[in-house]
């Protein structure tokens, strides 16, 4: 399409009044903000929800330029989703964008597209997890507003959708936890890299144990409301991997929906040689596993007393996984993980088979501490928190080091150290 | 209802008829009901006081700092299950001379030594329990995940002591009281 002078002082102009307000978005027809994720070196996926009934179109542009705005209509999905991916963009670039109708536009969210394949820079992602819609999430506001991330990385129960049991309801946790500011401020800001946990679907949810029609509900609800690649040949599938340059390649786990437990799998057989496969095969100097539930052994009797719901439980697979990083040796593995109410850093194993591995539990954002009498600490842990929180990642493969950094909701930073991977 | 209102409901039933051969006319269904009603608040004031206080140092570690300390957890259930003696020793006994009648009186000493005399071995069992979870705090403190087990054991005991102790000193005082009634 091309931009005339007119239009583009319309599109200048109505950018400056679709930042998100202090306290709604931009305009009641986007209640949800925009969002982007799965960032490539081509482009992102970007998103939001339309509730109106006009055509609606999709801008973006070159962040620092907007001479390079671009424009592009769209159809809305069942349910008013806009969910589509820009291609063609430079690698390594900041973007931003929006949507608009003749009387609407939304808040402007902004993505890095991924590195160049053979590109190998820092980079610095947050991570974060559990924020449940009753709670305030001041850690999103603050990663929002005080840390560029190049990319944010979601580590599951991004929405407590507890109680719901069908599209509908499931649409409506989603509703609700979205359309919080802090959320919206969030997810405007940079792209998402998302797994889910649980409570997409429900507390402790173990796929082979749930009726499948409540599983492919929550599923859908949160294909809608998250910016991820759904796969071309099953694009049911939740485990993905993206590259970033040859500094990072993160893997996406689907710890809840495959589990069987008749045969002892948290993960299916092909997500995990999948894992296997790719950890072997990435050109990356990091590779960052997004766990949603850790692979971390937790010793003593309040940490035992869950271990059924994660890796632990499965102790085959586990010690498959971990014993397959230890003796190839792949170097620059960083677990991700989430669920835990608790931030931690530490090793996945006090001795033994993975003892060299680096596990960090990110978040919660917004929610109670984790019940425990006692916290992890040394010499397997290095930090444990319950205080409402994001992690910074800082990627350096020149120094092949990651810095890991807890910041919670207010000034404090709780945790800073760098580790060699 | 917890369990300690329970038995106390059905303990009272019991004594109802066990007081036939007391020396002087029976407390009467409401004076009965009176006590009961506010025996059972006690109890529930008393355990809500013990519950909130005893958490709370737990609770402003882990929101001040993000993380508690077992000792000062453990010394929190100390001071709950202290607060929880204190307040159902010393108020609950004074509570029977709610069945008290013109043409009976009751003692509320006797009311309290009855009491302890049932209860005491199940005060020594909270604070075995209590004793437990300290050395699994000390030793959780030395090393993470080395008491743990010892401080659930030792938290299962203190609850479970402190919920009998409840049922104890309550149905104590009140066999104490009705044992104790004379004509004025």
């Amino acid at each position: 399409m091309k931009l005339s002078r007119r239009l583009f002082l319309a599109g200048l102009s109505a950018a400056s009044c679709g930042l998100p307000s202090e306290e709604g978005p931009a305009s009641p027809d986007f209640p949800l903000g925009v969002a982007s994720g799965d960032a490539d070196a081509d482009g992102a996926l970007v998103w939001t929800r339309y509730d109106g009934r006009d055509a609606v179109q999709l801008e973006w542009w070159k962040r620092d330029d907007p001479t390079t705005l671009r424009t592009q209509p769209l159809t809305p999905r069942d349910g008013g989703f806009c969910i589509t991916a820009l291609e063609g963009l430079e690698p390594g670039t900041w973007w931003s964008f929006a949507f608009s109708t003749s009387s609407a536009r939304s808040d402007e969210g902004h993505f890095r597209t991924a590195l160049a394949d053979d590109a190998l820079e820092p980079l610095r992602f947050g991570a974060s997890s559990c924020s449940r819609q009753n709670y305030p999430l001041t850690p999103f506001l603050r990663a929002a507003s005080e840390v560029q991330c190049d990319a944010f990385l979601m580590l599951g129960d991004t929405v407590y959708a507890d109680g719901a049991d069908d599209l509908p309801s499931y649409r409506e946790k989603w509703n609700e936890a979205l359309a919080r500011r802090p959320n919206r401020l969030l997810r405007a800001s940079t792209s998402l890299v998302s797994t889910w946990d649980d409570h997409e679907i429900i507390n402790d949810a173990s796929g082979d144990r749930l009726d499948p029609a409540r599983v492919a509900a929550a599923r859908q609800a949160t294909f809608e409301h998250q910016p991820w690649r759904a796969d071309g040949q099953m694009p049911q599938r939740l485990w993905r991997s993206l590259r970033w340059g040859r500094t990072a390649e993160l893997f996406v786990l689907d710890c809840r929906s495959e589990r069987n437990h008749a045969t002892g799998e948290y993960l299916s057989r092909a997500q995990l040689d999948w894992l296997k496969a790719g950890l072997a095969n990435s050109p990356a100097t990091f590779k960052l596993i997004l766990n949603s539930v850790p692979i971390t052994a937790y010793p003593g009797a309040f940490f035992q007393a869950f271990a059924a719901d994660r890796w632990e439980g499965f102790p085959a697979q586990r010690t498959e996984i971990l014993d397959f990083i230890d003796s190839t040796p792949i170097d620059g593995v960083l677990w991700l993980t989430g669920d835990f109410h608790m931030g931690v850093a530490g090793r996945t194993a006090r001795d033994g088979v993975g003892a060299r591995q680096l596990e960090i539990a990110v978040g919660p954002a917004g929610n109670f501490p984790n019940p425990s009498l006692s916290y992890p600490a040394g010499p397997q842990f290095d930090f444990a928190t319950a205080l409402n929180n994001f992690t910074t990642l800082e990627l350096d493969p020149a120094s092949r080091t990651v810095r890991v950094q807890f910041f919670d909701g207010g000034s404090r930073t709780l945790f800073d150290r760098t580790y060699p991977l | 209802m917890s369990p300690s209102v329970v038995a106390l409901a059905v303990s009272l039933c019991l004594s109802q008829s066990a007081a036939a051969p007391a020396p002087v006319e029976a407390v009467s269904t409401a004076r009965t009901a009176a006590w009961v009603a506010s025996a059972v608040g006690l109890l529930g004031a008393s355990a809500a006081v013990s519950v909130v206080a005893g958490s709370r140092p737990h609770s402003w570690l882990v929101e001040s700092s993000g993380r508690p300390v077992p000792l000062v957890t453990t010394a929190g259930f100390a001071l709950g299950l202290g607060l929880n003696f204190a307040i159902t020793h010393l108020l609950l006994p004074e509570l029977v001379a709610l069945g008290d009648s013109p043409t009976a009186l009751g003692s509320a000493e006797a009311a309290r030594a009855e009491a302890w005399k049932r209860s005491r071995w199940a005060l020594l069992g909270a604070g075995v329990g209590l004793v437990g979870m300290t050395v699994g705090a000390g030793l959780e403190q030395a090393e993470f995940g080395s008491g743990q087990g010892l401080m659930l054991a030792g938290l299962l005991v203190v609850l479970v002591g402190a919920i009998v102790f409840d049922v104890l000193e309550a149905t104590g005082a009140w066999q104490g009281y009705l044992a104790s009634r004379r004509a004025p």
